[in-house]
Parts: C-alpha cells; sequence; structure tokens
C-alpha cells in the first residue's frame, strides 16, 4: 500500500470506530462511573479514545436523556458519576442488536473473502 | 492527596485559566469537573503520603496542553452552524451570493456606461472591491443570521425546517408542473410585445429622440422630443434587457418546457430590470413636454401640469413594476429552493 493508501484506510477505520464508540462507551457505563475512571477503563479495554473525545460524547448523551449524572461527595473528593438511565439502556439494547447484525454480515463477509 | 503550596498557586492559576476559557450555562460544572479529572491525575502521579510538588503539576499540566484547549475538550462540541441548519444555509447562500454579485455587476456595467462612476486611477481594482465586498457582505450576513438561528433555536426543533426536510413521494412535481404559470401564449405575446419594443426603441434612437406626432389643426407630422436625455442614455440598456428577454423566452420555446437555464436567465434579466428601473428612478424627469410648445395646441392645455401629471404616472409604473419584479424574482427562487429540497 502507498502512502495515500495508508492514509485513506486509516481514516476509513476511524470512521468505523467512531461509529461503535458510542455503543462501547455506553457499555462501560451499565455501572455509574466517574470521567477519569472511565477514561482509563476504555483505555484499558484497547478502546482508543481520548478526553477530547469523551467528555463531549458524555454531554452529548446526556443531552439526548440516555444517561444521568451526579456529583458524589463521600469520595476523597467531589466527582461526577454518569451512568446510563432507563431510556439508555434500552438505545443500547437496541445498539447491542444492531452490532449483533453488524458482526454476522462481517462473518459472511470474511467467509466470502476465505472462499 | 496533599499538595505544596506552590503546587496549589499552579493548579488554581491553571483553573483560573480554564474558567475564563469556558462559556455556556454549565461553565461551573465543567470547570469542576476538570478541576476532579486533574486531581484524579494528580494522585496518580503520588506516591504515598508525600505531597504532591510543583514539578509534579507542572508535569501534568503540560500532558493536558493548554487551559483553553482542555476546555474546549471538556464543552460540547460547538460549531458556528451545525449539521442541522447546514442544508438551508449552504442553499441560501448559494443563491443570495450570486443574486448580489449579479446585480452589483450590472450596477457597475450601467454607471460605467452612462458616465456616473467615479473617475478613479484604477477604476478595475475599485469595481473588483465592490464586487468582493458585496460577496463578502452577503455572505457574511447569511453566515450571521444561521449563527444567530443555531443559538436561539439550540436543543430545539425549528419548524420551519422540519418543513424543508418533509419528504412525501407523492407530492413530487409532475415533469410539467414546473412549466405551470408560464403558458406558450403568454410567453409568444411577451416576445410579440418584446420585438414591437426593441423595434420603437431602435426607432427613437435612430432619430434621436424625436417622435412623430400630429394634431388635428397640422397638415404634416411633426417630430418632436418626448423623451429626456436621461432617459435617453437608459435606452440602450432597455433594449440589451429586452433583447435577453426575447431570446430567454424563445429558448423557453424552443427547449418546450422550464429549465434550470431559463428559470435563471429569467431571474438574470427581472434582476436586470430591478437595477434598471431603480436608474430610472433616480434619473426623474423621463418625458418632457418641451417640444409641444411650438405646435398649434388649445390655450389652456397646461404643459407644465401635464408634464409633471404623465411623469409623476410613469414613476408609479416603474415602482409598481419594481415591486412585481421583485415579487417573481422571490417566487422563482422559492421555487428552485422547493425543487432542490431532498
Amino acid at each position: 500500500m502507498n502512502e495515500k493508501t495508508l492514509e485513506t484506510t486509516e481514516k476509513i477505520k476511524q470512521e468505523m470506530r467512531r461509529g461503535i464508540t458510542v455503543a462501547v462507551v455506553m457499555n462501560f457505563l451499565k455501572q455509574a462511573q466517574y470521567g477519569y475512571a472511565l477514561l482509563k477503563s476504555l483505555n484499558d479495554s484497547g478502546t482508543d479514545i481520548g478526553q477530547d473525545t469523551l467528555y463531549p460524547l458524555l454531554r452529548r448523551l446526556e443531552e439526548q436523556e440516555l444517561l444521568e449524572s451526579e456529583w458524589r461527595v463521600e469520595d476523597p473528593r467531589p466527582r461526577r458519576y454518569y451512568r446510563l438511565n432507563e431510556t439508555g439502556r434500552e438505545v443500547y439494547a437496541a445498539l447491542l442488536i444492531e452490532l449483533k447484525e453488524i458482526e454476522k454480515l462481517i462473518r459472511s463477509m470474511t467467509n466470502e473473502t476465505d472462499k | 492527596m496533599k499538595l505544596t503550596n506552590n503546587a496549589r498557586v499552579l493548579l488554581d492559576r491553571y483553573l483560573l485559566g480554564v474558567r475564563r476559557a469556558l462559556t455556556g450555562k454549565k461553565r461551573d460544572d465543567i470547570a469542576a469537573e476538570i478541576e476532579s479529572s486533574l486531581m484524579d491525575r494528580l494522585e496518580e502521579h503520588s506516591t504515598g503520603d508525600q505531597e504532591i510538588t510543583e514539578a509534579q503539576v507542572k508535569n501534568v499540566l503540560t500532558e493536558m496542553g493548554s487551559p483553553r484547549k482542555l476546555a474546549a475538550s471538556f464543552g460540547p462540541q460547538r460549531s458556528l452552524i451545525g449539521p442541522r441548519l447546514m442544508p438551508a444555509y449552504l442553499l441560501v447562500l448559494r443563491i443570495v451570493v450570486p443574486v448580489v454579485v449579479g446585480a452589483l455587476i450590472l450596477s457597475i456595467i450601467i454607471r460605467t456606461l452612462i458616465g456616473e462612476a467615479d473617475s478613479t486611477a484604477f477604476p478595475a481594482l475599485e469595481y473588483l472591491a465592490t464586487l468582493w465586498n458585496g460577496a463578502f457582505s452577503a455572505a457574511a450576513f447569511v453566515t450571521l443570521t444561521f449563527a444567530i438561528i443555531e443559538r436561539v433555536n439550540e436543543e430545539k426543533e425549528i419548524e420551519e425546517l422540519a418543513e424543508f426536510d418533509k419528504f412525501d413521494v407523492d407530492a413530487l412535481p409532475d415533469l410539467g408542473e414546473a412549466d405551470k404559470g408560464e403558458s406558450i401564449t403568454e410567453t409568444v405575446l411577451e416576445i410579440v410585445f418584446g420585438v414591437i419594443g426593441l423595434a420603437f426603441f431602435t426607432y427613437i434612437l435612430n432619430n434621436n429622440g424625436l417622435f412623430p406626432i400630429r394634431i388635428s389643426p397640422m397638415k404634416e407630422v411633426a417630430l418632436i422630443p418626448i423623451f429626456t436625455d436621461s432617459f435617453l442614455r437608459f435606452m440602450p440598456f432597455m433594449m440589451a434587457i429586452t433583447g435577453l428577454e426575447v431570446s430567454r423566452n424563445a429558448t423557453f420555446l424552443a427547449q418546450g418546457r422550464q429549465t434550470s437555464l431559463t428559470n435563471w436567465w429569467n431571474i438574470l434579466t427581472h434582476g436586470a430590470n430591478m437595477v434598471l428601473s431603480v436608474f430610472l428612478l433616480r434619473a426623474f424627469p423621463l418625458l418632457t413636454a418641451e417640444g409641444f410648445k411650438s405646435l398649434p395646441l388649445p390655450a389652456d392645455w397646461d404643459l407644465a401640469r401635464i408634464e409633471t401629471g404623465v411623469n409623476t404616472g410613469l414613476k408609479v409604473i416603474i415602482i409598481l413594476s419594481l415591486i412585481g419584479t421583485g415579487v417573481e424574482i422571490i417566487r422563482r427562487l422559492v421555487r428552485i429552493a422547493k425543487n432542490s429540497a431532498p
């Protein structure tokens, strides 16, 4: 692959990842987590996401009323915890079904390629 | 986790920079979250019960980047005009800027040819600057308007846009619908009147503005001026625009239906007509009764009053035509906008 093709491939890969980032973040928010811990959990699980993507995404999900947040003061210092609400869990379940469909599609594509 | 005094001061200074860079009603909330997140990072760098030093704070802050950058990364992603308004914004921009530039070009051409333009050392550069200013101002005005709509209607459904986005397959226009309102008979009549107008203008120009008149006791036809010099200056432009209209109508007849070409051609000629009308209104009086003074007219004819009356009537006609043309242009632009909508 030449440099331009590599660049194009990288762009498409990023677009594909961006598409599932929302579902991945929602998966981690089934339990309440504060921002920095969430960022670390995501990075530890292999999700390449920075705070410049995560925090705007959290705000957007909150604006879309898919998650709720609250300040907890019982920690060593106040921390803002995020968690999926009822609607968020429903949306996440729907996204999961969609991801499974995509997985099936990928399997069929891979089988086709293998033949 | 404890910080040394210097470390605390440095952190507070950084947080002040962050607060200053934040805007909006959630500013305090976001600032508190950023502080909490920074403390989490610092905690990771601390070892046991030792105090966090200024150098450690400096390292973490350098990693984070400038306060402005950090503030931007925590806030919601903002754009001047979001994806919701972008299609409507681009459509309006595509219509407004060419119309403004077209009107300016016509205005420059007319001003130059009738000698109204200022004589400057570099007229071409001045014209370019006028065009650039016009295009830039039009684009800036449209952008500003949409940016205000974006901010004012943040997180709200915009009814007009919902209407704009609605799509009903059954409501798609028939192939011939665009031609409605512009019948073949109407177009043929427009061509006939256009050609008569061209012949009239040519005759007047060839006779230096003199018009043939014969009043009952006269045995011969007298050639007298009825148009003022300022009106005669505009006659070539009126002929050019009439010629454009006639050729546009002929193209419409040849193509058998309204196309994008004939539609935009029509908007262009209407726009040219509007610009010309404005110049004509500024050039009044356009008609003169001076030539009639030498004719054997009844003694009770007040030529001055007749001249004023006729000019006022003409002014009213031009103003009405200006309004009508403006409405027609808007009607066509709306049709184009509707046809461009998904």
